[in-house]
């Protein structure tokens, strides 16, 4: 039987998993926080689209940094969260589990911050 | 037949009578309904046809044994399924959303300069006033008349609380705001009626805060507008001349206009030709003298909470007067 204390904590195990699906579901969240509200507050003053426009460009170049990131250099992020896997294969499995959903969520992250240019920045708010 | 079969057959007709009817969305008549209703059977049987693979994936790796597992554990299976699948998929999808939403979208064709047609929620029936290319405005209610293949942009707004406007035939629905102009482009296919209903919670008899909506081609609409401008009809026979005497004396003209006389209310609703809807009281009541005189009488009955009050002051011979005269506005 193994040791516990061996065990890498659960949560670290999640973060590291789901590292994509999670930086995914915050620039998914940065984004609409953005556009809604630079939308309510900007009523035509500040050009909103422009600003908008901005914005997420910034928050998506972020977003692909982090991922490409972590899906370059898995070793420290499960360094970073404490993630140790002393089994050989439990590591190799964990990293491309990983690996992929990195792959998955960077076109999301992609899609969503084209939205910005493919569509009126305030106009379907409604 | 058993009991719970007959229950069963009882339930799947009335299941599929829901599927058709003036007040369907699998029933379209409208160039928006009928993209929302491809689009809504495309999801169904993409998420089907999904759920179903999964489904069966999942039995195969549970009960199918060592060769199946081994299988469906391949690596190709797991990429193509996991990561490359989803990606076009969602991508396709994503497209067909952007394209319908986005700038050359045929929702955005505005069908500006043309006829407009405003709508005020108000509890709980709807102002409805006409806007023509000549800028001509033609106050009605309750009812929406639509020329046949012509986009007509509806504003929406309301004048107390928040409703929501909702013809499922013909389009999607869209929330009136008070001190905000929501725009809608409908385009209806086919001549025929369709029934729209308030899709917002606003209070007591919210769910008699219904219309019909009725596509006629061309011509016809055309007539229509033009007769629906015109002052009301004066009254001929003896019982619809005491029943005008009646309205003008009775307070009725405080909240209702009656074009071409003296009640010029605006509180209620526009009677200038209300007897020529297809309705009473946000189609509430079919439209005939016994319902006029249902609504005078009873109309907190008909439609609890309403925002007119009951008359109980009039005898069934002034009841059936001021019916006949209402019935004539046509
Ligand atoms: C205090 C204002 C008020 C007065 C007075 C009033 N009404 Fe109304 N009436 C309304 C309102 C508000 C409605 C809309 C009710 C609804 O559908 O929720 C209405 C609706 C109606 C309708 C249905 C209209 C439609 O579009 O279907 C008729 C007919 C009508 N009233 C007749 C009368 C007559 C006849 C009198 C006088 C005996 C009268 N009203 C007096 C406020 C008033
Ligand atoms: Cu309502």
């Amino acid at each position: 039987m193994k040791e516990p204390a061996k065990e890498a904590p659960t949560v670290s195990a999640i973060l590291f998993l789901l590292a994509g699906p999670i930086l995914w579901a915050g620039h998914l969240l940065l984004v609409y926080g953005v556009q809604s509200v630079t939308c309510v507050v900007g009523s035509g003053s500040v050009a909103p689209s422009a600003l908008i426009r901005t914005l997420v460009v910034l928050v998506t170049l972020g977003a692909i940094l982090l991922l490409c990131l972590a899906l370059f250099f898995p070793g420290r992020l499960a360094h970073m969260l404490r993630y140790q896997t002393p089994d050989r294969d439990n590591h190799v499995f964990s990293v491309r589990v990983e690996r992929l959903l990195i792959l998955l969520s960077l076109p999301a992250v992609i899609w969503s911050g084209a939205a910005a240019f493919l569509l009126d920045a305030c106009g379907l708010s409604r | 037949m058993s009991l719970a079969r007959s229950v069963a057959a009882f339930l799947l007709l009335l299941a599929l009578q829901g599927c058709s009817g003036v007040q369907s969305a699998l029933d379209p008549s409208g160039t928006e309904a009928e993209r929302i209703d491809t689009l809504t059977w495309l999801l169904i049987v993409f998420s089907t046809t999904v759920f179903l693979a999964v489904g069966l994936i999942t039995a195969a790796a549970l009960r199918g044994g060592g060769r199946w597992r081994a299988r469906l554990a391949n690596e190709r299976l797991v990429i193509g399924g996991g990561v490359v699948f989803p990606i076009v998929a969602l991508t396709l999808l994503l497209g067909y959303g952007f394209y319908l939403m986005g700038p050359g979208s045929p929702a955005a064709a505005r069908a500006d300069g043309q006829l407009r047609i405003e709508v005020v929620g108000e509890r709980w029936w709807w102002r409805v006033t006409y806007v023509d290319e000549t800028g001509r405005r033609v106050e009605s209610a309750n009812e929406i008349r639509l020329p046949v293949g012509r986009p007509v942009q509806v504003e929406l707004t309301s004048a107390d609380v928040i409703h929501s406007f909702w013809i499922p035939r013909l389009a999607g629905k869209l929330d009136m705001i008070p001190g905000r102009t929501n725009r809608l482009t409908l385009q209806v296919a086919e001549a025929g009626i369709s029934r729209g209903q308030c899709a917002e919670y606003c209070g007591g008899p919210h769910a008699f805060m219904s219309f019909f909506a009725i596509a006629m081609p061309e011509d016809q609409f055309t007539a229509w507008l033009d007769r629906e401008a015109g002052d009301a009809r004066n009254p001929s026979g003896e019982d619809q001349v005491a029943g005008q005497a009646l309205f003008l004396s009775s307070g009725c003209v405080a909240c209702h206009r009656v074009r071409g006389t003296e009640a010029q209310g605006t509180i209620g609703p526009d009677l200038t030709h209300v007897g020529s809807r297809h309705s009473l009281a946000a189609a509430t009541l079919e439209n005939d003298p016994d319902a006029f005189v249902r609504w005078i009488r009873d109309g907190q009955h008909v439609k609890p909470e309403n925002l007119m009050p009951p008359y109980e002051i009039f005898t069934d011979g002034e009841l059936r007067q001021l019916a006949a005269y209402l019935d004539q506005l046509r």
